[in-house]
């Protein structure tokens, strides 16, 4: 079973501008799925065709291995949009109240759950003050709330901390961590690519519309080298590694080595060992997420 | 069915905070009381004409000029109600085009929809429920504009005819037929040219053979001002075809509003 599945989407606008090319995409039950992108890159586009707002010009997307036309299945969905507007004219608690309405909630639920939600999201205290009133964190903050009031299967969240300050990045990290806990599936698009790299299973990255890489953090970030440290390292030492693809840096009698790859880790092992230097520790070096998406937009540019 | 009426009521709620609208209602009813001191002043007018020819003359006013008094009294307080009917039937047409036209509109152009959509609620859901709220609104509208003109009608001893008692409800249908076409044009283009289109787009303005004649409403037949000043009366029947008429017309452009809406692509 699929949570998400895309098919081949696409989505021509009119005049022309393809936002998105053959989009084939699968998210699984109870992870928390990253989607990146530039800016135009077709993050949006992709969100706005599951939630069915607009249509495909080509291809197909499941929700629940159904149809995303499906009414139903956005009965266990839950959506907190880029811009979080809300009817400003509801106070806090009754606007939870209201979308509690719209999944079915019963009336005399609805108000204890809108209140556990105000409380998670720390806006408790003012649950009764009209929505109007609300700075943008705050708005923020009861979006993601209106998000969870069903306690969704699935949860689309589009740049979900863009107006929140750190404090409440923190709050935001840490309720996504609790509902990947009770294993919840999370598909979010973020600018925040710390954020992203902090609590996503996997990542897929998007340009121009169309998929460039698609995988878990170990698969996408590769070993890009190795460092190795050693005590005690002789001139001979130094003077053989010189002449391989290695470099040397120097701290006293200590030295760290770095290795492009693991040939020239194992020619550097060979010359250590042959030297009796103690290798201190060899740790593979990966790259970061932001090293991965500039290098898969780097990358596609070139092409 | 509830989520529809949550829809609804949130429609309901939403237009009671917007002041725009609230000021266009306290306007009409602002109207009424406005017409109903010219009535009486224009009654005292003319009675004290009246009054004032028979001194000219040296003589107290007999039966005839009494009489004479008496029908221009009344032919003026017809007048007044016949005028107040078409500036609250004007108002009412305002009114439900300001509400209907925006009511989908405008949550596109704040983009709330999304929220709304994400949840488990059927396009049909939705727009039906933002345009039941908007009726309710209307036929709350509607009953205030009604005890208005009854207050109107009995304040200055005006006979209440069969058109006067009717005309409430038959603005009202009018406000149905219009609020539909509006909602409908507000989906294809801006609800500023949606609402004057709407507004317009009668069978009026056209005459057999144009196709137009046959395809758009007729809000004429709803015109109390025409009815009241030409004197038709107007029958129970009469009522209950133009009810059918509008319910109709009303289905018709509801249905299309439908077909439309569910094919919009929701930015």
């Amino acid at each position: 079973m699929s949570i998400i599945r895309t098919e081949n989407l696409g989505k021509v606008y009119k005049g022309g501008t393809t936002a998105l090319n053959g989009l084939d995409l699968e998210v699984h039950p109870g992870e928390v799925f990253g989607f990146l992108g530039p800016n135009g890159a077709g993050k949006s586009t992709t969100i706005q065709l599951l939630l069915n707002f607009i249509r495909p010009t080509a291809g197909t997307a499941f929700l629940f291995d159904g149809p995303v036309t499906c009414t139903k299945s956005r009965q266990r969905l839950g959506y907190l949009p880029e811009s979080v507007n809300l009817q400003t004219y509801y106070t806090g608690q009754r606007l939870l109240e209201f979308h509690a309405g719209l999944f079915g909630i019963e009336p005399g639920v609805r108000a204890r759950r809108a209140m556990e939600l105000l409380e998670l999201v720390g806006l408790l205290e003012a649950a009764g003050k009209s929505v109007s009133q609300y700075s943008k964190g705050m708005l923020q903050r009861l979006g993601l709330a209106q998000a969870l009031i069903n306690d969704p299967e699935l949860l689309i969240l589009d740049e979900p901390t863009s107006n929140l300050d750190p404090v409440g990045r923190r709050d935001f990290r840490e309720i996504l961590l609790e509902h990947r806990a009770r294993g919840k599936t999370v598909f979010i698009c973020s600018h925040i690519l710390s954020e992203v790299e902090s609590v996503c299973d996997r990542v897929a990255i998007l340009k121009r519309g169309v998929l460039n890489r698609v995988g878990t953090m170990e698969e996408l970030s590769g070993a890009k080298g190795f460092k190795i440290v050693a005590r005690d390292l002789p001139a001979a030492a130094i003077d053989a590694l010189s002449t391989s693809a290695a470099r040397v840096t120097l701290h006293g009698k200590n030295a760290t080595i770095t290795c492009g790859d693991e040939e020239v880790r194992d020619e550097v092992e060979r010359v250590l060992r042959e030297s009796a230097v103690v290798i201190e520790h060899v740790e593979a070096e990966t790259q970061s997420l932001e090293e991965i998406f500039f290098g898969a937009i780097d990358r596609k540019a070139e092409s | 069915m509830t989520k529809l009426l949550l829809i609804a009521a949130d429609t309901i709620r939403a237009l009671l905070h917007q002041r725009l609208l609230v000021a266009l209602m306290l306007l009409a009813l602002g109207l009424t009381a406005i017409f109903s001191v010219l009535a009486t002043q224009s009654k005292d007018f003319i009675l004290e004409a009246a009054e004032r020819a028979a001194e000219m003359e040296g003589t107290d006013m007999d039966e005839e000029q009494l009489e004479q008094a008496r029908r221009s009294m009344d032919a003026a307080g017809s007048f007044f109600l016949a005028a107040l009917y078409w500036f609250t039937a004007l108002g009412g047409s305002l009114v439900a085009l300001y509400i209907c036209c925006t009511a989908v509109s405008k949550d596109i152009r704040h983009g709330t929809i999304p929220i709304i959509l994400a949840k488990p609620v059927s396009r049909t859901q939705f727009l039906l429920g933002r345009y039941c709220g908007a009726i309710s609104v209307l036929l709350g509208y509607s009953v205030l504009i009604a005890a208005a003109l009854i207050a109107f009608t009995y304040a200055n001893q005006l006979e209440m005819n069969v058109a006067a008692r009717y005309a409430p409800w038959l603005m009202f249908c009018q406000s149905l037929m219009v609020g539909s076409v509006g909602l409908l044009l507000s989906l294809l283009m801006h609800p500023l040219i949606a609402a004057i289109l709407a507004l317009f787009a009668t069978s009026w303005f056209f005459s057999p053979p144009n196709p137009l004649y046959f395809i758009l409403p007729s809000y004429d037949r709803f015109n109390v001002f025409s009815l009241i000043s030409g004197g038709r009366l107007i029958t129970l029947e009469d009522v209950v075809i133009l009810t059918f008429y509008a319910f109709d017309v009303t289905a018709i452009f509801l249905l299309l509003a439908l077909w439309r809406f569910r094919s919009k692509e929701v930015l």
